[in-house]
């Protein structure tokens, strides 16, 4: 099953991503702020990551940025963005090359999941790459399916 | 045949009998009296046994022994015998202290006459004295004879008899005869025991001496033949000469050669015939201290004192000799080494350089030691080697080639005993010189006999500068005194030449000093100064170059030759041409450039390649090869900033070369050089002033002259007619005395004009001084661009000196012409002599307080020379400047684009500043000065400005962002949320979707407040926001909100403590409530769940003073000031809770100002937040 670690300290967004993938056959792990998501991240990688920009802790930015310096974490899955800011859609893909789509607030559900979807088959993250025994929870979710 | 004539036969065989009886009785005596004599041990045991013998042989009792005592000339009782049926303890007792004078009594009758004597009966003798006492002891008859030897009486022996007994001559002269054997017997026996003693004594005494001889740590010979072939040595001797102990030296050796040891005097062997024994043996002649230097087999040294003399036999002829020799080796090497070091004391003292020195020791050190080679090597560190800088040898060709080979030679050998003494640092020697390896040297020192090396090393301070070695034929053993002396000379030769090089700068310096001296002897030698500069090259020409040349600046800028000199006059020509054809150029020439940079040039090392690299001409190439430059300097002539000429000075022939040093001293020179230049050209300046005045001063004196000879004329006259007008004599020297006063007057005129003529001289020097100074500032002032660096640029000015401080104030406001003064001014600028005084920057001040005082006078400084006594200001203001030390003051006014905006006051210690003399000249810099703060101003305020802008303009944007995102995170859940239950692909359940609307009716209510909140914000920034005061009770505000409050606080305790007696408030109802609801729902939302919330109020003035108290974590310190901001928000890190826009607190701020309250945080040391804002009371308004 795919893992998705969604990054958002407002209660009823984070609902709202949350109810959005599970019923749609993803993992959902949560975390309320940049201290959690980097606990989360140097535990297991996700294969994706849905990253609000403004947290109470770090910002979205600072938290890409601790991911390239951290040893510890693997930084080799994709990263939407969530901002309500417009400002932060152009952003240097160069400088946060894991980051594939940037989606502003407020967002239809239809789009979420299309970045959601599009995230993860277009990098890649649909085919398992580590194989099937790396137990890093990066399955797709038709395979789940398929064995269910 | 007897029997037959009884009677007759009785009586003759009676009278045989008695013959026969005699007969045997004499031949028994004679015969115990010799054996007496034959068995007697000693002289007085002969004395006891003859007397035994005589008596027991005569048949008579009592015998008496009397010994003559010559030198008392009288006889003394020495033995007693008697028979032992006889008592004669009177005669026993009594008589050991009886004495016979000669004649005296028996015995001494018996000496007097030398006869035996018989007395039948004593008792009727009268010439026995004792008769009373042998009468007593019952004695009769009494017989003495002598016992004398070679004809004297030496004893008398007395017999004694209990009978009468009739005198018998044959007895007596038997006696007699006896007496004479005993006295010859005696007599030999004596003389025996007397030989025996000497014997004895002579044996112990010969004992003696061979112990005094064993033991004595003095060498002693003994020659036993007149050519001391045989000779005995004691063993001190033996070991002094280092032979085996008891050996026989010289025993059937009596060539010297084949002595074991060799025998020295003054260095040269002593031939054995005149040896100290031999001589003294050969010459019956006894030698004293004798000084004799032993090479013992072993090649070891020994100084010695001999003393020999001759032995004689009885005859008077030479048997044999003593010889005693003292080791002085010690005395003599301690006394040799003091001598030695005084030597070299006294070398090192009268020595001029290191290699006089070095010799002169190394002589002294040789000789003294008997060394006969020594070098001195001092030590070149950067090449790690040795090179010699002196030596000595013994005068012997033999060392004439090593001498050759060592002097002026490098060591660089690592092993050799020299490096090793460097590395060391102490003193080594080589007792066989072929052991030091590798070295070519030692080889060449064995074959010349040289075997034994010493080194030392030489310190200067801890370093070792030089390494001392000295080379010897014989082998010694160092001992600890050596090695001192060595430390000592070691330590002597440092400190010369520590001394050499102080004294070597000294000559340096003075060489240097005595140059300046004399140049500047030569330079005040005259006011021309060509001739001082020709004089000054001519004196530098040859000791500080092979060339010097002076060239001067001409009013067109170029250099024209004054003066080249050379000891050779042909070259000074050659110089001169080449100078007239190859003029230097004016862009490169070296001159030129030194002149132009102001810089000096050193070229230490002129080479070819330098002048085929500056010369293109070959001809002149040519030239300048033939003139053999080695080395340059080349000085500007500057004078007061005034670039005057160059002097150049070259070494040449002389091939030597400039260094540093040099270069100051000549860069000292030129200074010399162009200030006499420049003294003279003022002179000459002055000295135009002075033709002037001396000129007026002449014409006048000429007058004078005139008046005083036609005065003179006139005296004579009057005198010539004294003697016919004498009445008119008193007149006239009237008018004499009047003239004279008047010629007096005139004269005093006139020096005071010229007196007048040159202060007006000084003044206009100083003016143009200051003009120049002022002119100088002025340039510098329209440089800088803060007001520090005008103070700065001002504080140069010679006007300023003893300024204590400077300060800069602007006005509050402009000063406008005839309009009111401003009120105050502010520090913009100010700088401090002594750092530790106040410091007033960014202070206001009045005017008074300033130093600025009415009357005014627009626009013009004000002057206070003495700040006590300047009552214009108050004594509040006068004592504050007197703190500041502050006793005069000045202070300009800073005036620009036609305003006066400020004012610079100059603050003094003294009066005496040069500034009070005219304060007008600093006034046009001070304008300057205000000008370009007055720009610098502008620019300031330009940028401030601006800069403001900016910053709204970020906050503008920072806000819109902040607003966007607020609306925009409900708005993402009611869309969200929205399109999630309009989704297709999933069927919700039930209570899902109930969920989902009512998370977006929850967000569209925050998304209204927020709105709502919004409005007010731009309300309040707007000023539209509608307040309705109207009295009520704090209580009635409370309950507006209690339900909402209540609502809020669910999960904590409220509690709300409102006195009933405070007064009524002025405030709009609804308002003040939403402020309440904001506060606590601030408080609810930061701290623990069912903690408690405490809303209180007290009236304090006409305000009453409303808490909002929480248990909450409080906020930081550097958080309180901006929490009232917009969109401020106290984010929670653990939780990542809050909610909110983080507006309420900006509406409470705006709610509460604009009842005319205030809003804070109270400091409060525990946790927890106090928020407090008050409102007006109601009566009050």
């Amino acid at each position: 099953m795919q893992t998705v670690l969604v990054v958002e300290d407002e209660a009823n967004v984070r609902k709202l991503v949350q109810v959005n993938l599970v019923s749609r056959g993803y993992n959902v792990v949560e975390a309320l702020n940049g201290k959690q998501a980097l606990a989360q991240l140097r535990d297991s990688s996700p294969s994706l990551m849905v990253l609000d920009i403004k947290l109470p802790d770090l910002t979205g930015w600072d938290i890409l940025r601790k991911m390239t310096t951290d040893p510890a974490i693997e930084d080799d899955f994709p990263v939407l963005i969530m901002t309500a800011s417009i400002t932060d859609a152009h952003l240097d893909r160069h400088q946060y090359p894991n980051v594939v789509e940037v989606i502003i607030k407020p967002f239809s559900t239809k789009k979420l999941l299309a970045a959601v979807e599009h995230a993860i088959h277009q990098t890649g993250q649909g085919t398992d790459k580590h194989g099937s025994g790396s137990g890093s929870g990066r399955q797709p979710p038709n395979s789940e399916t398929g064995q269910s | 045949m007897g029997s037959t004539q009884p009677e007759a036969t009785d009586v003759e065989q009676h009278e045989e009998f008695e013959a026969r009886y005699q007969a045997k009785q004499r031949l028994r005596i004679h015969y115990e009296v010799v054996r007496a004599l034959t068995d007697s041990d000693s002289v007085e045991d002969t004395y006891r046994e003859v007397l035994r013998a005589t008596c027991e042989g005569v048949g008579w009792e009592l015998g008496m022994l009397w010994i003559v005592d010559h030198e008392a000339n009288r006889l003394y009782h020495a033995g007693l015998w008697h028979a032992p049926t006889v008592r004669a303890e009177a005669l026993e007792s009594s008589n050991p202290f009886t004495t016979f004078a000669r004649g005296e009594g028996l015995p001494g009758r018996v000496w007097a006459t030398g006869q035996a004597i018989w007395i039948p009966e004593i008792l009727r003798d009268e010439g026995f004295v004792r008769a009373s006492s042998a009468a007593e002891a019952g004695l009769h008859s009494a017989l003495s004879f002598p016992i004398s030897s070679q004809g004297e009486i030496i004893a008398i022996i007395e017999c004694f008899s209990y009978s009468i007994h009739q005198p018998q001559e044959e007895l007596l002269e038997l006696l007699s005869s006896i007496g004479g054997q005993i006295g010859n017997f005696i007599e030999r026996r004596r003389a025996e025991e007397h030989i025996g003693r000497l014997n004895g004594e002579l044996h112990q005494r010969v004992n003696e001496l061979q112990t005094l001889l064993d033991v004595l740590p003095v060498g002693i010979a003994v020659a036993h033949d007149a050519q001391c072939l045989n000779m005995s040595i004691n063993p001190a001797g033996a070991q002094l000469l280092g032979l085996a102990p008891n050996a026989n030296p010289s025993k059937g050796a009596p060539s010297g050669d084949q002595l074991p040891f060799k025998v020295l005097r003054n260095g040269e062997e002593v031939p054995v015939d005149e040896l100290p024994m031999q001589y003294a043996a050969a010459h019956r002649e006894a030698l004293r201290d004798v000084e004799l230097d032993v090479v013992r087999a072993d090649g070891t040294l020994l100084n010695l004192y001999e003393y020999a003399s001759p032995l004689y036999d009885e005859q008077g002829e030479v048997r044999g000799c003593l010889g005693v020799f003292v080791d002085i080796t010690p005395r003599k090497a301690a006394e040799r080494r003091l001598a030695l070091q005084y030597e070299i004391a006294r070398i090192l003292s009268e020595s001029n350089n290191i290699e006089e020195a070095a010799t002169q020791v190394l002589q002294a050190i040789c000789t003294t030691m008997k060394w006969l080679f020594g070098a001195l090597w001092r030590i070149e560190p950067e090449s790690s080697s040795l090179t010699n800088i002196g030596l000595w040898h013994a005068a012997d060709d033999r060392y004439k080639e090593f001498a050759q080979a060592t002097r002026q030679s490098h060591i660089v050998n690592d092993d050799s005993l020299l490096h090793r003494v460097w590395r060391n640092d102490r003193s080594m020697k080589i007792d066989y010189l072929r052991e030091d390896s590798g070295s070519t040297r030692a080889r060449m020192a064995e074959d010349i006999g040289l075997h034994q090396a010493f080194a030392f090393p030489v310190h200067s301070g801890d370093e070792v500068i030089a390494v001392l070695e000295c080379l010897s034929k014989y082998i010694r053993q160092p001992d600890a005194s050596l090695i001192t002396m060595f430390e000592a000379i070691s330590d002597q030769f440092g400190t010369f030449l520590d001394r050499k090089r102080a004294e070597q700068e000294v000559v340096l310096q003075s060489r240097q000093q005595r140059l300046l001296a004399q140049a500047g002897a030569v330079l005040s030698n005259s006011l021309d100064y060509e001739t001082c500069l020709k004089n000054m090259a001519e004196m530098i020409v040859p000791e500080l170059a092979d060339w010097c040349a002076i060239d001067i600046l001409d009013a067109d800028e170029h250099l024209y030759r004054l003066t080249a000199v050379h000891v050779d006059p042909a070259k000074v020509q050659m110089a001169y041409d080449m100078q007239r054809r190859y003029p230097p150029n004016p862009e490169t020439g070296a001159a030129y450039q030194v002149l132009r940079s102001g810089q000096s040039r050193l070229i230490p090392d002129i080479t070819d390649e330098m002048l085929v690299a500056s010369i293109k001409d070959p001809e002149q190439l040519a030239l300048a090869r033939q003139l053999q430059f080695s080395s340059a300097i080349v000085v500007p002539l500057i004078a007061r900033d005034r670039r005057l000429g160059v002097l150049t000075l070259i070494w040449a022939e002389s091939a030597r070369h400039y260094d540093e040093n040099d270069l100051i001293l000549v860069e000292e020179l030129g200074r010399r050089a162009a200030l006499a230049i420049d003294n003279t050209q003022l002179y000459s300046r002055a000295q135009e002033l002075n033709v002037g005045l001396e000129r007026g001063v002449a014409e006048r004196t000429a007058q004078l002259e005139e008046t005083n000879t036609r005065l003179l004329e006139e005296i004579v006259e009057r005198r010539q007619a004294e003697e016919q007008v004498r009445v008119l004599n008193a007149e006239l020297e009237q008018r004499v005395a009047e003239r004279t006063a008047q010629l007096e007057r005139v004269n005093e005129d006139l020096k005071k004009e010229v007196r007048e003529r040159q202060h007006s001289a000084q003044t206009m020097r100083t003016l143009l001084k200051r003009t120049r100074e002022l002119h100088r500032m002025s340039e510098a002032i329209g440089k800088v661009r803060t007001p520090d660096q005008v103070m700065d640029v001002l504080l140069k000015s010679s006007y300023l000196r003893g300024v204590n401080r400077v300060s800069i104030a602007i006005f509050d406001k402009p000063w406008i012409e005839k309009e009111l003064p401003p009120d105050s001014c502010t520090v913009l600028a100010e700088w401090n002599k002594d750092a530790r005084q106040p410091r007033f920057l960014d202070q206001r001040f009045s005017l008074e307080e300033y130093g600025v005082a009415p009357p005014y006078r627009f626009g013009e400084p004000i002057i206070i020379p003495r700040m006590k006594s300047y009552t214009s200001l108050s004594e509040h203001t006068r004592q504050r400047f007197a703190d500041l030390r502050t006793r005069s003051l000045i202070i300009f006014p800073l005036t620009a684009v036609g305003q006066w905006y400020g004012l610079l006051s100059l603050h003094f210690r003294s009066r005496r500043a040069t500034i009070f003399d005219d304060p007008r000249h600093v006034r046009g810099l001070v304008d300057e000065a205000a000008i370009v703060i007055h720009n610098t101003r502008l620019l300031a305020s330009e940028a401030s400005a601006r800069r403001e802008a900016e910053e709204a303009n970020a906050l503008k944007i920072r806000f819109l962002a902040m607003i966007s995102h607020e609306l925009r995170t409900p708005l993402t859940s009611i869309k969200g949320f929205a399109t999630t239950l309009l989704a297709e692909d999933v069927q919700w359940p039930s209570e899902h979707q109930l969920d989902f609307l009512q998370t977006i009716s929850e967000e569209s209510d925050k998304l209204g407040d927020l709105i709502e909140q919004l409005l007010d914000l731009s309300r309040m920034e707007a000023g539209m926001l509608r307040i309705v005061p109207e009295a009520q009770a704090l209580e009635s505000v409370i309950d507006i909100a209690i339900t909402q409050l209540k609502t809020i606080a669910t999960n904590h305790k409220l509690v709300v403590e409102v006195r009933p007696d405070l007064p009524p408030v002025n405030v709009d109802g609804l308002r003040i409530s939403q402020v309440l609801t904001n506060l606590v729902g601030n408080a609810a939302r930061y701290s623990p769940l069912q903690t408690q919330i405490t809303i209180s109020a007290q009236h304090i003035d006409d305000m009453l003073q409303i808490d909002v108290v929480d248990c909450g974590p409080g906020i930081p310190m550097r958080d309180r000031a901006r929490i009232f901001e917009p969109f401020r928000q106290l984010g929670d890190e653990t939780t990542g809770h809050h909610g909110g826009a983080g507006l309420g607190l900006a509406i409470c701020k705006g709610l509460v100002e604009a009842h005319g309250g205030q809003i804070w945080v109270q400091n409060r040391s525990d946790s927890g937040t106090v928020i407090s804002f008050t409102v007006p009371v109601a009566n009050s308004t």
